[in-house]
């Protein structure tokens, strides 16, 4: 079905104005009459979701000038993204409630997926919403958590990307000494007893 | 995102907006709106031109406001499935909110009208106060409202279906029968034996069908924008929140008319 | 309402036996009787522009709104009346 709905929305024309982006900011958009500036610096297409590469695969067609367009025809930006995936049937964004079938342990921990360096997971214990719930902070430096209401664990599974493009910006030239976490109890335990 | 080759792409549904003036700029206005206003009402010369330059201001800065809101759903993409929802709640929560503001007005009403003081003559409406026959415009009122609704449901079940022309028309007709309904509204007050001052029963009368009026008011510039970004192309046969709680916001300003012509017009005559 | 009038310092005071004539009515069962009194105040006005003050009958109003009403009440209302702005056409 999305095969052929691709093929004939290729063929279509649309109005110009259903997807042009702000090439400006739109506090000086006082003229309009300059025609080249405002149209589509692009053709909008309809690509399956493993084309879509970045953000340019997800200009759209737009509508035929007298008809009302279809999310698909105009939809855009991650608008776009989100509905080309439910369409071939993938959840871009995984929002399952997570795995609240048995209480984590430290042998076989609930698994949280994550694409950032920090990840929070509410926990409301075993069966769920035995208790308020408990947000835990998983990072990349400490994936395992342990919920102090119930002994809940839980562990990050990064997702992202295998290098973080931002990560050398932090500092913008001015180079803080990196952050050390300070030293806690759980410090001096004989490490035979450290669950990593 | 749990695919890796998306990793381009932010990995949540949420839309976190980027720094904005507007809601600085709406305070401002608004704030000189109010104190100009208390002014002018106060007799303090020339403050009406403030009021005028501070509606203006208030609609300026709200259009600008909207545009930008216009340009991150619509030409950005940025309303996702979940920002629709988080947006669906806001309109429900704030229509619940204005559902309470006339509850108030109508126990304010009621209050006075139930049990009218001997100051009154124990009756209403009080001695003197001739009110409006509810058979003759308000009647006609309620008959344009009732058919605006079936007009603007037309014209939302058109879009739904993919037709244009009939969404347009639908949503022409409708703020047709509004303006129309605001200008006899006008008209009744313009030819009314009693002002806001004449007791309690002018308050109450002004009060209700008064913030009621300006609800039409507000509820048509919502329309005719939706009619506006329907004739742009913005809205699709499936994402059209703004349009749709336009469509809510005129049921409840007609549901609040109803309420007003049971109980002040017919109840009250 | 109004003031309490004062007092003519030269009057003498005699306290007069006082009975409280106003029975329980069933369109009044409200702790606040203000409509009460109203109602028979308004009632014994009726009834004299109608029947003339000499009519007996009449007088089961008067009786029942003088123990029913705080006098500055009354005084107010019949100051209404002699100025012609009593909120309720008493001749109708």
């Amino acid at each position: 079905m999305f095969l052929q709905r691709t093929a004939s929305a290729l063929a279509r024309r649309s109005p110009a104005r259903a997807f042009t982006l702000a090439q400006r900011p739109f506090s000086s958009s006082v003229i309009r009459s300059n025609e080249k500036k405002w149209a589509p610096k692009q053709e909008g297409k309809i690509l399956t979701f493993d084309e879509i590469k970045g953000e340019d695969d997800l200009f759209a067609p737009g509508a035929k000038p007298g008809t009302i367009p279809t999310d698909l025809d105009q939809a855009t930006g991650l608008e776009r993204l989100e509905l080309i995936g439910k369409m071939q049937g993938i959840d871009i964004f995984d929002m399952r409630p997570l795995d609240a079938s048995r209480k984590g342990t430290l042998q076989d921990p609930i698994i949280v997926n994550g694409a950032g360096d920090e990840q929070y997971a509410g926990c409301t214990g075993f069966p769920a919403d035995s208790h308020q719930v408990t947000w835990l902070t998983v990072s990349r430096e400490r994936p395992i958590e342990r919920c102090l209401e119930c002994g809940n664990v839980v562990k990050l599974n990064y997702i992202g990307p295998e290098e973080d493009p931002h990560a050398h910006d932090h500092d913008h030239g001015h180079h803080h000494p990196p952050h050390v976490e300070p030293k806690t109890f759980a410090d001096y335990v004989k490490p035979d007893y450290w669950y990593r | 995102m749990i695919y890796k080759s998306k990793s381009n792409f932010q990995n949540h549904p949420f839309h976190l907006v980027s720094p904005s003036p507007w809601p600085l700029f709406t305070s401002l206005s608004l704030f000189i709106l109010t104190t100009a206003t208390v002014l002018f009402m106060h007799g303090f010369q020339g403050f009406q031109y403030l009021v005028a330059l501070a509606v203006f201001n208030v609609i300026y800065v709200m259009a600008l406001w909207f545009r930008d809101v216009i340009s991150e759903g619509t030409y950005l993409g940025n309303h996702t499935n979940a920002v629709q929802k988080g947006l669906n709640l806001g309109v429900g929560l704030f229509i619940i909110s204005e559902v309470f503001f006339f509850l108030a007005i109508f126990w304010a009403f009621f209050h006075s009208a139930i049990s009218p003081s001997v100051e009154l003559g124990a009756q209403w409406p009080p001695l003197g106060i001739q009110a409006v026959n509810p058979f003759e415009l308000p009647l006609l009122n309620t008959i344009l409202l009732l058919s605006s609704g079936v007009t603007i449901t037309y014209a939302h079940h058109s879009l739904i279906q993919g037709n244009r022309k009939g969404a347009l028309y639908g949503t022409v007709v409708t703020i047709i029968l509004a303006v129309i309904f605001t200008f006899f509204q006008g008209v009744e007050y313009s030819v009314s034996s009693f002002t806001i001052s004449d007791s309690v029963y002018g308050s109450c009368f002004y009060f209700g069908t008064g913030f009621h009026g300006l609800h039409v008011i507000i509820g048509t510039a919502f329309l005719a924008v939706g009619l506006w970004r329907l004739a742009a192309y913005h809205l699709t046969d499936h994402h059209h929140l703004g349009y749709e709680s336009g469509i809510l916001y005129w049921h409840f300003v007609d549901v609040v008319w109803l309420f007003l012509y049971i109980s002040v017009y017919y109840w009250g005559y | 309402m109004g003031a309490i009038p004062e007092a003519d310092p030269d009057e003498v005071l005699e306290t007069k036996p006082f009975k409280f004539v106003t029975g329980y009515d069933a369109r009044f069962p409200q702790q606040n009787q203000t409509k009460h009194c109203w109602q028979n105040y308004v009632d014994y006005y009726k009834c004299t522009t109608a029947k003339g003050e000499d009519f007996r009958p009449c007088k089961q109003f008067y009786h029942a709104f003088r123990s029913l009403c705080p006098k500055a009440w009354t005084d107010r209302w019949d100051g209404q009346r002699e100025a012609g702005n009593f909120p309720v056409h008493l001749d109708k």
